[in-house]
């Protein structure tokens, strides 16, 4: 009995031994580590429900339009002072810099409008394009764009406008939330103050990904 | 004597280039600026430094202009990812504090914007402080700092 302490270490040492030894066993070869962003990085990829919202021209947006490519998805609304425009701003800088790494080629920005009622297809595609004429706007029937938002972890609420005005204010996540070319939910980027940081942070996210195929 | 014409010319230059200051009794009001608008955007946001280095505790109580149809002071935080914005009652300009006025936080906001903010345009608002009285300062519309 005044081995026990040191069976106890022995039989540790060895289930360590006996867990490190089944991990490389499962672990496929050569996994790339889980790259470090400003946000949750998603291992494996979430798969996205289907849905139906419309973009410009009328056309709809579906899953299909989340596929074959990089897509990063903000919820906001145009009449959002600051941070949607903030947000949008920062990310015509992050696809500069991509852009500059011939990285931006295959990635598509979408703002989903959780604001229909005011947010018209037309206004939506004047507003994007303010920013960069390649982002997209997208919004939808209410139904839709809960099971959006619900999928990606997202929350709003629209508020009622003050007495004597029609005026009415929404809270909204502020992430970016990063679809890969599969459709699947990738990552949901919080830091999304500086250009900088989402360029390398998306240059990561995808290089993993790239990395985790081969 | 020329290198002295040139370095005051420089030095006209860099003011031009500059937002300009104001002051109202004992407060400095700096870095006067809204970021340009998309043409079918209602609302806007204009943003400013208030340094009270030297008086007593202040208070803006409101903001006017003829850019909008409402000019309010708002607001923001960040509660567990989501920002929300609220409208504030005034904004506390305490004594020996410099506030600021900035993205993702207090800012004045420009509801039913008349027309665009265009950049490289100018539009005057009018502070209201509670000690320091009204001032009227010209908002530089550019975009946000990088």
């Amino acid at each position: 009995m005044r081995n026990k302490p040191l069976l106890i270490i022995v039989v540790g040492i060895l289930a360590i031994g006996l867990g490190i030894g089944l991990g490389q066993y499962f672990m496929p070869e050569g996994e790339p580590a889980k790259p470090q962003i400003g946000g949750i990085f998603l291992v494996p990829a979430k798969p996205v429900v289907d849905f139906t919202l419309s973009q410009q021209a009328n056309q709809p947006f579906t899953l299909a339009d989340l596929k074959g490519h990089w897509s990063l998805l903000y919820f906001g609304y145009t009449f959002c002072p600051d941070v949607c425009p903030t947000t949008l701003t920062t990310l015509n800088r992050a696809m500069a810099l991509l852009a500059k790494q011939g990285q931006d080629k295959d990635v598509a920005v979408w703002m989903v409008s959780v604001d229909p009622q005011r947010d018209s297809l037309e206004k939506l595609k004047e507003y994007t394009a303010f920013f960069n004429p390649k982002f997209r706007g997208a919004t939808g029937e209410r139904g839709e764009i809960d099971k959006l938002a619900k999928e990606f972890g997202v929350y709003y609420q629209i508020h009622k406008p003050e007495p004597g005005s029609d005026y009415y204010l929404v809270d909204h996540s502020a992430a970016i939330i990063v679809i890969n070319p599969q459709g699947e939910l990738q990552a949901v980027l919080t830091d999304t103050g500086s250009a900088d940081k989402l360029a390398s942070d998306l240059l990561s996210i995808k290089g993993y990904f790239e990395k985790a195929r081969s | 004597m020329y290198r002295m014409l040139f370095l005051l010319s420089l030095l006209a230059f860099a003011g031009g280039a500059m937002a300009e200051d104001y002051t109202a009794g004992d407060l400095v009001i700096t870095q006067v600026w809204a970021r340009p608008t998309p043409p079918v955007a209602s609302a806007g946001a204009a943003f400013l430094t208030l340094d009270n280095g030297k008086g007593p505790d202040d208070r803006l109580l409101s903001a006017q202009g003829d850019v909008s149809t409402t000019v309010e002071l708002h607001t923001h935080h960040m509660e567990n990812g989501v920002m929300e914005m609220r409208k504030v009652d005034d904004i506390p300009v305490p004594a020996g504090k410099t506030v600021k006025l900035q993205p993702g936080g207090l800012h004045v906001m420009l509801i039913g914007l008349k027309a665009p903010l265009v950049e490289g345009e100018t539009f005057p608002l009018t502070l209201n402080f509670e000690k320091a009285g009204a001032v009227t300062v010209e908002v530089a519309v550019h975009q946000p700092p990088k």
